[in-house]
C-alpha cells in the first residue's frame, strides 16, 4: 500500500494531521483518522 | 428448530469454495463443517453518509477482504458498540469476493461450532441480515464531487450534504472487516436472500451464454439453406408416416392371426373331446367282455377242479375194505398218496395251462384296443 506522502516526514505529517482534523471538526464530518493519518470508515 | 436446518445443504461450501477456505485454514475442513454465505458488501450508489464508491475502490476492497481474509464480526453483551474489534466478536470470514452489476459481494464462511451455531440461526432466521464494511483510505482518495479536491484539505469548502454535493472513494488502502450491524450506512448491506441471489444468477448466467450461442448459429444458416432444410424434413415426415400406416396395417394383420390361432385350437379341443368319447365308452365295453370271458373260464375251472375232488374221493372210498391186513393197510395210503400226487401235477399242469390260455387271450383283446 502507497503510504500517503505527507504523513512520510514526521513534521509535514503533524502538520497534515492537524490540518486533517481541523477540517474535519469544521466540516462536522463523521471520520475519524488514525496514528498513519489515513481515514477510517464505516459504512 | 432442526426442521429449518434441511435447507442447509445448499449453503455448505461446493468443492471451490471449500479448497479456497481450506487453502488457509488451521486444519483441512469439511463440507458440513459450516456454510458459504454472499454477503452485499458495497455498491456505487449514494450512502446515507453521502459517500460514493467508485469501481477501482470497490475492486480493491475485494481485493484486500481475501487478502486480508476479513472477519465477520458481531459485537456481544457489554461492547460498547458495534465494529466492535474483539476476536470474541468474530463469527465468519471472507474466502472470496465477485463485482457484479455494480456490487461488491463477498462471500464469507461461517463454522457451524456449538458456539456460532446460534448467530447462524439468527442470520439464517433474519435477524442479523444487516452489515456495515470497515476500511481505511488515504485523505488524498477521499474526494469532493464539487470541486475534485480532497474533501478533507484546507482547499475545499464544501460540505458533503449541502448543494448535492458527495464524496467519492477513488481508492482504499485497507480493509479491516465487516460488522453485522442494526442500521448500515449502505442501506442495502448485509446478507440478502441466498437461493435467489447465488444460484438464479449463476443459472441465468448460463442460459443467457446459451441463448447467445444459439442466436449465433442461427444467424450463420442462410435463408436458402434453411428453406431446404425444411423441405427435407417434410419430406422425411412424409415418410414417416407412411411407414407408421404400414405398421398399423400389418399390425391389423397381425390381430386377426391370433384370433384365427386361438379359434382352431378351440376347434381341436373340441375334436379330442368328441374321439375321447367315442374311444372310451368302446374299450369299456371289450373291457368288460373281457372280464365276463375271464369269470366265464374261471367258472369252468372250479368245474373241473370240483368233478377231480369228486374223482379222488370215490377213488378213495373204494379203497377202503381192505384196512383188515396190516400190509394192505399200507398200500391203499401209498395209492392215495400218490392219487393225490398225480392230482397235485395234474392240477398244477392244468391251471397254468388255462391261465396261460386265458391271460393270452385278455393280452390280445387290450392290445387289439390299443391298436
Amino acid at each position: 500500500m502507497d503510504e500517503p506522502k505527507d504523513l512520510n516526514q514526521p513534521k509535514e505529517k503533524d502538520e497534515n494531521l492537524n490540518d486533517i482534523e481541523n477540517v474535519i471538526k469544521k466540516k462536522k464530518l463523521n471520520i475519524k483518522l488514525n496514528e498513519k493519518g489515513y481515514i477510517i470508515k464505516k459504512l | 428448530m432442526k426442521e429449518d436446518y434441511d435447507d442447509l445443504t445448499i449453503y455448505h461450501p461446493n468443492d471451490d469454495e471449500l479448497e479456497l477456505i481450506n487453502s488457509r485454514n488451521p486444519i483441512p475442513l469439511r463440507k458440513e463443517s459450516g456454510i458459504v454465505l454472499r454477503i452485499h458488501a458495497v455498491n456505487r450508489e449514494e450512502d446515507r453518509g453521502k459517500d460514493v464508491f467508485e469501481e477501482y475502490a470497490m475492486e480493491r476492497m475485494g481485493q484486500l477482504s481475501v487478502k486480508n481474509r476479513i472477519p465477520i464480526l458481531l459485537a456481544g453483551d457489554g461492547d460498547s458498540s458495534d465494529h466492535f474489534w474483539m476476536s470474541k466478536n468474530t463469527k465468519g470470514f471472507v474466502f472470496d469476493y465477485e463485482l457484479k452489476d455494480n456490487v461488491l459481494y463477498y462471500k464469507a464462511f461461517f463454522p457451524l461450532t456449538s458456539t456460532n451455531r446460534p448467530v447462524v440461526e439468527n442470520i439464517l432466521h433474519g435477524l442479523y441480515t444487516k452489515g456495515s464494511v470497515g476500511f481505511a483510505i488515504n485523505p488524498k482518495d477521499y474526494i469532493c464531487s464539487a470541486c475534485d479536491r480532497p474533501i478533507v484539505s484546507k482547499e475545499c469548502p464544501h460540505v458533503p450534504g449541502d448543494d448535492g454535493v458527495f464524496t467519492k472513494i477513488k481508492d482504499v488502502v485497507d480493509n479491516f472487516e465487516y460488522s453485522l450491524v442494526a442500521v448500515p450506512m449502505v442501506p442495502d448491506s448485509g446478507i440478502p436472500k441466498q437461493k435467489g441471489v447465488i444460484l438464479m444468477q449463476e443459472e441465468d448466467v448460463k442460459v443467457e451464454e446459451n441463448l447467445v450461442e444459439t442466436e449465433e448459429k442461427l444467424e450463420e444458416i442462410p435463408v436458402e439453406k434453411t428453406i431446404k432444410i425444411n423441405l427435407e424434413l417434410n419430406e422425411e415426415s412424409k415418410n414417416l408416416l407412411a411407414s407408421l400406416e404400414n405398421f398399423s396395417k400389418n399390425l391389423t394383420n397381425d390381430k386377426i392371426t391370433y384370433d384365427d390361432t386361438i379359434q382352431d385350437n378351440k376347434m381341436s379341443e373340441e375334436v379330442i373331446e368328441q374321439k375321447e368319447e367315442e374311444i372310451i365308452p368302446d374299450s369299456h365295453a371289450e373291457l368288460m367282455g373281457c372280464m365276463k370271458e375271464i369269470k366265464d373260464n374261471l367258472a369252468g375251472l372250479h368245474e373241473k377242479v370240483d368233478s377231480l375232488m369228486a374223482k379222488m374221493l370215490e377213488m378213495e372210498s373204494v379203497e377202503e375194505p381192505s384196512e383188515t391186513k396190516e400190509e394192505s393197510k399200507e398200500e391203499p395210503e401209498v395209492e392215495v398218496k400218490s392219487t393225490k400226487k398225480s392230482f397235485e401235477e395234474r392240477l398244477n399242469e392244468e391251471i397254468p395251462d388255462h391261465r396261460k390260455s386265458v391271460n393270452d387271450k385278455l393280452w390280445e383283446r387290450l392290445t387289439m384296443g390299443v391298436n
